[in-house]
């Protein structure tokens, strides 16, 4: 093709298109106009005013497929303006206004072909057949979300039950905690006393020994080391006195004076009485008091010592007292502890939400698995959730309306962040997992049926939809009564 | 005291973080062979330290006596005349005759190549590259001389061969006493002569001298011994060397070339893609030039992992064509070779003049230069270039609107939610991709079914929007009987092979271990071809169009990521001859594949990532694996404007970056580049989080969906430069033919502002774009070219949100602010742009809307421009199937259409309208407007501003 010279052609291109439907009597139509705003279509003086501005257009520049408005509200009927929508009456279904831009774009939008006026393409209308699909599949729906309120129900008052159980379990535990922790205390006291007592016994026979000893086999090296250990010991015992106020030990006795105390058997005697007294306050310890005098009682010599006679009787009862009194600390202690964790487990409990009428707290910890695309998922509801040996996240929060389990912090991704998991919740009858993705690498989602989901509303927004569709459709009498029964089943 | 230990460890963990970080950023520039590690490069580079004079090395090449003749030559039916000579070429001891054969092609260039004369084994021609029919022209050889032949064609061009040095000088206007190209000016041509490795004379040497592998050369040594020792250092790694670990065996021994090539008139050099690097090339030598790179430019087909910008590395393709320009003068080459080659650039003179040159090196090959004496503009350059490469291939109209991409939708209804989003949103978009994780185990043209189990019915709800869906398929074929298309293609014996020849080569891709196809072999391209019809590509359906990748080709555990050089293709060829034109041929085998699968009547799009000279015949390529920063955000620029030259028109880069989340600062930008470059997709690496349009806040949905608008407002304008860059009467019908994105200097080469801006590039020749490249930044200088004294430019803010601005710009540097949202584009004086404003699903469902014009008048009150028009999609076109407007406004303010006779018959939308007309820097106001036809009459409402 050699050089090609372009003639002047007059016009190549038709210049506008007017497209205005109206009729001639005020405004019956406006194509693409949402019947309940038709109102704001009517001529004023020649002027259409656009609706969302106070802009105001000749009248003609209505739907002549040129957009106008700034706000774009003058073309509902074409694809001109940006942003503004066209309604689709889609008589046997329900309305819907779409996106002007879907008007005349060779697509079947509308189910009543009324988007592609213009008819580049044929849009056969599909209205009643979709409105009976729609139909079916509603009644297939509300079936579900019937059955699912009912288990929904059940639900509830298994979250009640446990709710209460666990509020319960909280105060029981509580209280054993306090008292148990009041008696730790006390006997924590009482054992640091018997220890104290027994040091200085001990420190006072050391010193006693050494200077037998000196005279005897023993070296003077030995002596002094023993010295500066008895010494030592005594120096503990002293800043023990001084820890130790609430025992009234006076910190200016001397050591010399404490064990003087301490030699009066009577004093060795109270000590130990007050161990039960002090116990006789719980029946935990009163089984301890008992023991502790039986096992006395099993011991003759022991008498003597309660009759004030040998000190070397005297340290090997408190030693006894002492190991006694540990073993039953320990003992507390361990109590406590397995307490302190059970109470920590529920109340781990309280701290996640549980939705609205605390309906999840049932579903707390129950765990569904299934295998997708070669990996095995373990979903623990409102805990955690795993692939294989991995962990793909810790549940940490809901979206606003309880319909998305967040579970965050998993096993970190290598290059990457750490797993993390969105569970979607939709209506259904049982627990189960539907499907399991990862859209973005270590970004889980999974998709899974609960009742806990299931709402009236959902039911409600159903019966609308359903009467839009009844009250759409031009019926004869018996599909009327047909349909209607559905209605009713509805 | 005990401070000191401790700042020490905290040196320490700094060091080491900083260790860390230069390691993961620096790995992949040192991984990548330089120039000095490869003997072909190192014994034939010319640096400062390598002293050229008496170089034993380096030959003295004359022509010899009474050898230069006219021949006919006839390739592929076409006839024409040939420049015929001996050269003689002497390297240290040997001494061979070489053939000299120049050929004129039509368009004015030349094709000059240098062989032995006799040599036991043949070089591989590039010349696949070309368009065929080769266009071979005619010439007058006269006079003769004793020292110089003088050859005049009847391009008006000329050329004198002179004897003794060769030396080829090449003249634009026969007139000319200055030559535009000077061949061999640094007398560095010189072809390492093959030879029977019994024979060899380095085998030879190997044999007296035991090979040394320090071989020093100190000035006082006698000539003897230092030509002795020059010789060993050219034989030492003749036939086998250790690069980075891998063993090379060169069965061939010394095989390469090198030629230099200078530019009397050159002040710029652009060209040499692919590279992440400046447009105007830097000089790659010699400190004292001021040089950017101490390395030369390579040309190595590699799959660099998160690749750097700034060096001179060659990235997954190689179009080794140069331009040169100063202020009236342009000309430029094309090295046709398809092994490993590196470039020089370096400063020369002539005539006293500053100049520039280039040495190309090439490691194998036939010694093969197409010569663009070129003219006053670029755009001359470029002619020539496209005459002898061919025009780029008519583009799909759906590959100009929005790409959605991500390595990988996961399943079958991700994907649509996907597609369904963008109607949500009311985003266009024309393509959604699936990447290799839709294949059941990487295994090509099949789907994996859990994830995707009903192909066609994902197909047909894309469709029904209008969109297209684009599946992967790469060259690596998984290593399993099992499978179809390995099980057919090793029956055939379709693989490259090893060294050995005997067993099929392997190695490690996505698949696994996998083979290779030798898409080199015209019959492998050929069964390739067949892959897609429906019978072996299930759900092969209307609107699934192909991406091919990994093509350069990629093996995860090969030297430098690819294949060894030593395999060996079907055609005898070892790897080394034919590398860079791998992913060439694999483009081409999949091109013809899809026009046969579609009956010839649907043109193909096929997206790749490695490309060769030529490779623009069959699509589209993109930047490959880039990274979510302003860095890379700002190169995407010079590296697409790079290969827009190069004649790959259609052509992009990741938007948002592969590697890496960018924010939404980020994205957003990019979207507001990307919307004006050419090749408009998105995608993303698995590793990445999601960044879909709507997947930040509603601010950010709403930014990036007015960047995709923008993109489809002008979708009308595009379409018809891509049209008229694909027309062999470009010239004739459309009058501007450049690549549809020009660099700056493209439109304004008198202007020396412009040639080395990259920051701002010219859509077509009206519209200007400058977009924000940095980091929290809202405003940029601006360049708008002033024009010269013949002609005045004008210029007018499109997008301003101030209309007052949107009337005359000030020229020159200007000041714009941009916050996010704003996009900088500036329509030029004296042309008409057309647009569609209408937010429609995709490009198909937009056929019929209305246009409208964007007139911007010159200093004399003139305008004019085009709008192209057919189904966009089918070959009816070339029988009249379209619709071409030319718009003339004169200065009495009418507006004259006309058509262009040839395209007079229908196709869907040849009858749209305008809906509108918008005219900026009307000196009056208009008083009334009409319309003067036979055929209607209608009344004009107009507005002014």
């Amino acid at each position: 093709m050699g050089l090609i010279k372009m003639r002047p052609v007059p016009v190549f291109l038709i210049w506008i298109l007017l497209l205005v439907t109206q009729e001639t009597c005020g405004i019956s139509k406006v194509r693409g106009a949402d019947p309940q705003k038709l109102h704001l279509y009517e001529n004023k003086e020649g002027f259409f005013h656009c609706l969302n501005s106070s802009q105001k257009v000749p009248y003609s520049s209505l739907n002549d497929d040129f957009c106008d408005c700034d706000d774009g509200t003058d073309e509902p009927g074409t694809a001109a303006c940006d942003g503004s929508t066209f309604y689709c009456e889609n008589i046997g279904y329900v309305p819907v206004n779409i996106l002007s831009s879907q008007v005349n774009d060779g697509i079947c939008d509308c189910c009543d072909g009324s988007d592609e006026w213009l008819g580049y393409v044929d849009c056969p209308n599909r209205c009643v057949q979709n409105g009976k699909e729609r139909i079916e599949q509603m009644l297939a729906e509300v079936k579900i979300i019937k059955q699912g309120l009912k288990k929904r129900e059940e639900l509830k008052s298994l979250s009640s039950l446990r709710f209460s159980e666990l509020v319960n379990k909280t105060k029981l535990l509580q209280v054993s905690i306090h008292e148990a922790e009041v008696l730790e205390r006390k006997a924590k006291k009482e054992l640091h006393w018997l220890e104290h007592v027994l040091r200085v016994i001990e420190a006072r026979d050391i010193v006693a020994n050494a200077s037998v000893g000196n005279l005897s086999s023993h070296s003077s090296g030995d002596v002094v080391t023993t010295n500066e250990e008895s010494s030592n010991d005594l120096g503990r015992t002293h800043s023990l006195q001084n820890e130790d106020d609430e025992l009234n030990v006076n910190s200016e006795k001397t050591s010399d004076e404490v064990y003087k105390s301490t030699m009066r058997s009577d004093f060795v005697l109270e000590t130990c009485q007050n161990i039960s007294k002090v116990y006789t306050s719980s029946h935990m310890l009163l089984r301890l008091q008992k023991l502790f005098f039986d096992f006395l009682s099993k011991f003759p010599v022991l008498s003597n010592f309660f009759k004030g006679s040998q000190r070397k009787i005297d340290t090997e009862v408190l030693k006894l007292c002492i190991s006694n009194l540990k073993e039953h600390l320990e003992t507390l202690r361990s109590e406590l502890e397995k307490n302190r964790t059970e109470l920590e487990r529920v109340q781990q409990y309280f701290s996640s939400d549980y939705g609205p009428e605390n309906v999840f707290l049932a579903l707390r910890d129950i765990c569904l698995e299934v295998d997708s695309q070669g990996y095995h998922y373990k979903l623990c509801l409102l805990s955690h959730v795993t692939q294989d040996s991995i962990n793909l996240g810790k549940f940490s929060q809901w979206d606003s309306n309880y319909t998305k389990m967040i579970f965050s912090d998993g096993t970190p991704c290598w290059n990457g962040p750490a797993r993390s998991t969105v569970v979607n919740l939709l209506c259904g009858v049982n627990e189960t997992i539907l499907k399991v993705s990862e859209p973005s690498k270590c970004q889980y989602h999974f998709w899974m049926t609960t009742c806990a989901v299931c709402s009236v509303h959902e039911m409600k927004k159903l019966r609308d939809e359903a009467n839009i569709i009844l009250s759409n459709l031009n019926l004869t009498k018996g599909q009327k009564s047909n349909m209607a029964h559905k209605h009713d089943e509805l | 005291m005990r401070i000191i230990p401790s700042k020490v460890a905290i040196i320490i963990i700094i060091f080491f973080l900083l260790y860390i970080v230069s390691r993961c950023s620096g790995a992949k520039w040192a991984d990548l062979c330089k120039c000095e590690e490869l003997s072909f490069c190192r014994r034939n580079r010319v640096t400062d330290q390598t002293p050229l004079e008496g170089n034993l090395l380096f030959p003295e090449t004359r022509v010899r006596e009474g050898s230069v003749k006219a021949q006919q030559v006839k390739v592929k039916g076409v006839v024409g005349d040939s420049l015929y000579a001996i050269l003689e070429s002497r390297v240290g001891n040997v001494s061979t005759d070489l053939v000299l054969q120049v050929f004129p092609l039509t368009g004015g260039s030349f094709r000059i190549t240098i062989a032995e004369e006799q040599a036991p084994l043949l070089r591989f021609d590039a010349k696949d590259a070309l368009k065929e029919p080769f266009p071979l022209g005619h010439f007058d050889l006269s006079p003769y001389h004793d020292v110089e032949a003088t050859l005049l064609w009847n391009e008006g061009k000329k050329l004198i061969l002179k004897y003794v040095p060769f030396e080829l000088l090449v003249f634009s206007n026969n007139q000319s006493l200055y030559p535009d190209i000077v061949v061999n000016h640094h007398r560095l041509t010189k072809l390492e002569v093959l030879q029977n490795h019994s024979n060899h004379f380095c085998a030879a040497l190997e044999e007296t001298h035991l090979a040394n592998d320090n071989i020093s050369i100190v000035e006082n040594m006698s000539t003897n011994t230092k030509e002795d020792s020059l010789l060993q250092l050219y034989c030492q790694n003749a036939f086998e060397e250790t690069v980075h670990g891998h063993l090379d065996q060169k069965k061939r021994g010394l095989e390469a070339v090198s030629m230099d090539i200078m530019f009397p008139f050159g002040q710029h050099l652009y060209g040499l893609a692919e590279r992440a690097t400046d447009l105007s090339l830097s000089f790659t030598k010699d400190s004292l030039y001021g040089s950017v790179y101490s390395e030369p430019y390579r040309f190595y087909n590699l799959d660099v992992f998160e690749y750097e910008t700034q060096k001179p590395l060659g990235l997954y393709g190689s179009i080794p064509v140069l331009y040169t320009l100063e202020e009236k003068s342009t000309s430029g080459c094309l090295w046709l070779n398809a092994a490993e080659t590196f470039v020089d650039i370096f400063p020369s003179n002539w005539s006293q003049e500053s100049s520039l040159a280039s040495h190309f090196i090439s490691e194998t090959g036939l010694l093969d230069v197409v010569l663009f004496p070129g003219g006053k503009t670029p755009q001359d350059v470029f002619n020539q270039y496209l005459l002898v490469t061919g025009r780029p291939a008519m583009t799909q109209r759906f590959a100009l609107g929005y790409h959605q991409s991500r390595w990988n939708y996961r399943d079958q209804m991700d994907t649509l939610a996907v597609n369904q989003r963008f109607d949500q949103f009311n985003i266009p978009c024309d393509v959604i991709w699936l990447d290799i994780e839709h294949t059941n185990g990487k295994r090509y043209f099949t789907w994996d079914m859990e994830k995707f189990p009903d192909p066609s019915s994902l197909l047909k709800r894309i469709g029904d929007n209008g969109r297209k869906l684009v599946t992967i398929v790469d060259p690596h074929i998984k290593v399993d009987n099992d499978y179809f298309v390995y099980r057919e293609a090793k029956a055939n014996q379709f693989f490259i092979r090893k060294q050995n020849e005997e067993e099929e080569y392997s190695g490690w891709c996505w698949a696994g271990l996998s083979s290779y196809l030798d898409f080199v072999s015209k019959k492998v391209r050929n069964w390739w071809s067949t892959r897609f019809q429906f019978r072996y590509y299930p759900h092969f359906g209307d609107n699934l169009y192909t991406w091919i990748d990994m093509n350069e080709p990629t093996v995860f555990d090969g030297p430098e990521n690819t294949i060894p050089k030593s395999v060996i293709h079907l055609d005898g060829w070892e790897h080394r001859q034919v590398h860079n034109m791998y992913g060439f041929y694999m483009h081409k085998a999949t091109y013809d594949g899809l026009l046969q699968s579609r009956n010839f009547s649907d043109r193909p799009f096929v997206l790749s990532r490695s490309f060769f000279a030529g490779s623009h015949r069959y699509g589209a390529v993109w930047t490959g694996d880039n990274q979510a920063n302003w860095e890379h955000l700002r190169y995407s620029i010079p590296m697409i404007l790079s290969l827009q030259i190069s004649g790959m028109i259609l052509s992009g880069a990741d938007v948002g970056g592969f590697f890496f989340d960018p924010d939404p600062e980020l994205l957003i930008r990019w979207y507001e580049v990307a919307a004006f470059q050419p090749f408009f997709r998105a995608h993303a690496h698995e590793d990445t989080r999601r960044r879909e349009p709507w997947e930040f806040d509603a601010q950010t949905t709403t930014l990036i969906r007015k960047a995709i608008l923008r993109r489809y407002e002008l979708l009308p304008y595009w379409y018809t430069l891509f049209a008229a860059s694909s027309s062999v009467n470009c010239e004739a019908d459309f009058e501007t033919c450049g690549p549809p994105m020009r660099p700056m200097f493209w439109e304004f080469s008198y202007d020396k502002e412009t040639w080395k801006e990259q920051t701002e590039w010219m859509i077509g020749n009206a519209l200007l774009v400058a977009p924000i490249l940095e980091k929290d930044s809202l405003f940029r200088t601006v360049y708008l070219p002033p024009g010269n004294v013949s002609h005045q430019e004008q210029w007018f803010d499109l997008f301003s949100t101030d209309s007052k601005k949107r009337s005359i710009a000030q020229r020159g540097f200007v000041q714009v602010n941009a916050p996010l949202g704003r996009h900088i584009v500036f329509q030029r004086g004296g042309t008409i742009v057309p647009f569609r404003n209408r937010t429609r699903r995709s490009t198909v469902c937009m056929e019929r809307d209305p246009i409208g014009l964007r007139i911007a008048l010159d200093h004399d009150g003139k305008a004019k421009g085009l709008i192209y028009l057919d189904d966009g999609r089918s070959f009816l076109y070339e029988s009249g199937h379209f619709r071409l407007a030319k718009y003339l406004w004169n200065s009495t303010g009418t507006l004259q259409v006309m058509i262009h006779p040839l395209g007079n018959k229908p196709f869907v939308g040849s009858d749209i309208i305008i809906e509108q007309i918008v005219v900026y820097g009307m000196k009056q106001q208009p008083k009334r407007a009409y319309v003067s036809s036979q055929l209607n009459n209608a009344t004009l409402h107009f507005s002014s501003t």
